[in-house]
């Protein structure tokens, strides 16, 4: 019983923080947006784009860990009912 | 996918090695190999005809000092009316000054005169600027100095040694992204048709394993076709400037992404299991068959941002040259490969949840 | 031949005898148009025909929406002993047939009162819109056969339906603006080769597929 409270107060630590984590996010990319705006190259831009080649890489790790994940906790879901029975 | 039964699954199949491999090389290559010197930037960018200008070019990965540190330049109309530099002066790696008299006569009349600026360097090889300096006429220009457009010719261009990729002057170093975005969208299709084929197959034989398999595809599948979507707009953000453009393709492949969604929701919506998994086979069959001419025919009849489009063949002639090609190809293969061994583990669970 | 002329008839009869069902569907183009139009205020003709296809979409979904919904169960089974599978599923596509065309029709009229004719080629329209409708009333019929039987019918018929219908959608457009004059050098016989095509795919796949998604 306790051990499911401490794991429902880490759960919840989690989320706080990660919901911080993404406002800080966004208020970085606003900023961003709005530099953008010059005429100089922006960081996305600069070192001929090549940020944006690595974006698109994470965008994609970072896609199939989430699945990866996903799935994890599905076949732990099952161990546990195969546990079970 | 005769894999899924074999009996001894403590060895990993050939093919899940393969699939490493290549995508391994594919994240290797595609990040290592080095792009072609290129020309980003001329300043200054206009000139009035019959002006003696020294251009200021930046370099892009671009090394001009070394050899003999000399370079020459032209300045391109078209085909053969060309104008060469006088004088081209290396100021370090990434800087050339190269000096032009721009005659006051051009060969046609018109307003403006795009020209491209052309640099041929002994060991960097030749680079092209296209439209890097807008002319205008010369109110009055001297009829005679037009022959100055025919007198020089590009002629011994030199060529970089080693292998690296092209420099494309929007793109950049984002000419890499054909290896990560690209085969996203051909791993959706072939996913996609293979979901087909097994809702087929559960048409035939009405077998409950079909419809699992069929589904896991589509999930993959749409995993992929998102994952194509959001590299797709960050590439377009900084290559075309917006993250949606509504060009064709981005519409296309949006329905194909909305489409096989609803199925996920219909399939959600009905309670009993055979009904549902006839009514998914049903619809997925149907809705891959009006795939077809979403996907290959209609973006071909419009115009595109996208390369390949307008009646070409997609990804022929000058988009990939024979070095991207080498990558390339197996990118697809892998990332296909690996979105099939994806579906085949989410397929397994699944089978699983569902008979256990 | 008899038979799917006796189902349409009966089909029919049902529809014109609760005269509401009818009505509603007139009253929903006048008042769709005119919400529509009241916001334009002034129509261009490429405007005209984008407008027309937005209101026709939406009036077509709520036709078909009432396709299978209105049978009650013991109906379903009287049907399903009495008629073959492809009996049933082409009257009920000749009845949406026909609904579709009175939309196509009326919406027409109204706009054309209201926003004024723009038409260069009205008889290429005409052609356009009976292909839209035939292509669209075996779409529509069979997406509604698959909604029924599912728990959130009338969302779930838009839902399946709209991504759908794009492909006959995009072809229709062009061919509008070409009636229209919009984009006068194209050649339209490509565009009606593509629609026609389309719509046999649409035809022949649904046929197929529908003996086999009714059995339950």
């Amino acid at each position: 019983m306790n051990k499911h409270i401490t794991f429902y107060k880490f759960g919840r630590n989690l989320m706080k923080k990660s919901a911080r984590a993404i406002l800080i996010l966004i208020a970085l990319c606003t900023v961003r947006g709005v530099q953008a705006q010059d005429t100089a190259p922006d960081f996305m831009r600069s070192t001929g784009k090549i940020y944006v080649v690595a974006a698109v890489t994470i965008v994609i790790l970072i896609t199939l860990f989430i699945y990866l994940v996903i799935l994890d906790r599905k076949i732990s879901r099952l161990e546990k009912r195969h546990k079970n029975e | 996918m005769g894999s899924v039964n074999q009996p001894d699954r403590n060895r990993l199949a050939a093919w899940k090695w393969a699939t490493m491999a290549i995508l391994l090389f594919v994240f290797i290559a595609g990040w290592y190999v080095p792009l072609n010197p290129g020309i980003i930037r001329v300043h200054p960018d206009k000139a009035v005809a019959g002006d003696s200008i020294s251009l200021q070019i930046t370099g892009y990965n671009s090394s001009f000092t070394t050899g003999d540190a000399s370079a020459r330049a032209w300045l391109r109309f078209e085909g053969d009316t060309v104008i060469k530099a006088y004088d081209v002066k290396v100021i370090d790696d990434r800087r050339v000054d190269a000096r032009f008299y721009i005659p006051s006569a051009m060969p046609v009349s018109r307003d403006a005169y795009p020209l491209s600026l052309i640099l041929d360097h002994k060991t960097d090889g030749s680079s092209v600027l296209p439209n890097a300096l807008f002319v205008t006429p010369n109110p009055d220009p001297v009829a005679s100095e037009e022959e100055l457009w025919y007198q020089s010719g590009i002629d011994e261009i030199h060529e970089k040694e080693g292998i690296q990729y092209p420099f494309r002057n929007i793109l950049a170093e984002t000419i890499r992204n054909t290896y990560f975005h690209v085969p996203m969208w051909f791993s959706m299709i072939i996913l996609f048709g293979v979901s087909a084929w097994y809702s087929l197959k559960y048409y035939r034989k009405g077998n409950m394993e079909d419809d699992r398999r069929s589904i896991a595809f589509v999930k993959v599948g749409l995993i992929f076709g998102v994952m194509g979507m959001i590299t797709g707009m960050l590439w377009a953000k900084f290559t075309w400037n917006a993250y949606w453009s509504w060009d064709v393709k981005q519409n296309m492949s949006a329905i194909a992404l909305l489409i096989y969604a609803a199925l996920m929701v219909m399939r959600s919506s009905v309670e009993d299991d055979m009904q549902k998994a006839r009514l998914s086979a049903g619809y997925n069959m149907f809705a891959f068959m009006l795939l077809i001419p979403l996907l290959f025919i209609i973006p071909r009849m419009a115009d595109s941002l996208h390369p390949g489009n307008g009646g070409n063949p997609a990804m022929g002639g000058e988009d990939l040259d024979n070095t991207m090609r080498m990558i390339f190809y197996p990118a697809v293969i892998g990332w296909i490969m690996l979105g099939l061994w994806i579906s085949q583990l989410v397929y397994r669970v699944d089978n699983l949840k569902e008979t256990t | 031949m008899n038979r799917i002329w006796n189902l349409v008839s009966t089909e029919a009869r049902i529809e014109l005898r609760e005269r509401y069902a009818l009505t509603g569907l007139l009253l929903y183009v006048v008042s769709a148009s005119f919400i529509v139009f009241s916001i334009w205020r002034q129509l261009p003709a490429r405007e005209w025909g984008l407008t027309f296809w937005v209101i026709f979409l939406f009036c077509s979904l709520m036709a078909a929406l009432k396709t299978f919904s209105r049978e009650s169960e013991s109906r379903y089974f009287y049907y399903y002993t009495l008629y073959h599978p492809l009996e049933l599923f082409v009257s009920k596509v000749v009845y949406n047939l026909g609904l579709l065309l009175f939309i196509f029709l009326m919406l027409w009229l109204v706009l054309t009162v209201m926003a004024g004719n723009h038409f260069q080629r009205p008889g290429w329209f005409l052609t356009t819109g009976v292909m839209a409708c035939i292509g669209l009333s075996f779409l529509l019929t069979l997406i509604s056969s698959i909604a029924i039987k599912t728990q959130q019918n009338a969302s779930l018929t838009s839902v399946l339906a709209l991504p759908l219908m794009i492909p006959i959608l995009i072809n229709v457009l062009r061919l509008t603006s070409y009636s229209l004059g919009a984009s006068p050098d194209e050649n339209p016989w490509n565009e009606m080769s593509l629609l026609t095509s389309n719509i046999s795919l649409v035809a022949g796949m649904s046929l197929w597929l529908f003996p086999y998604l009714w059995r339950s």
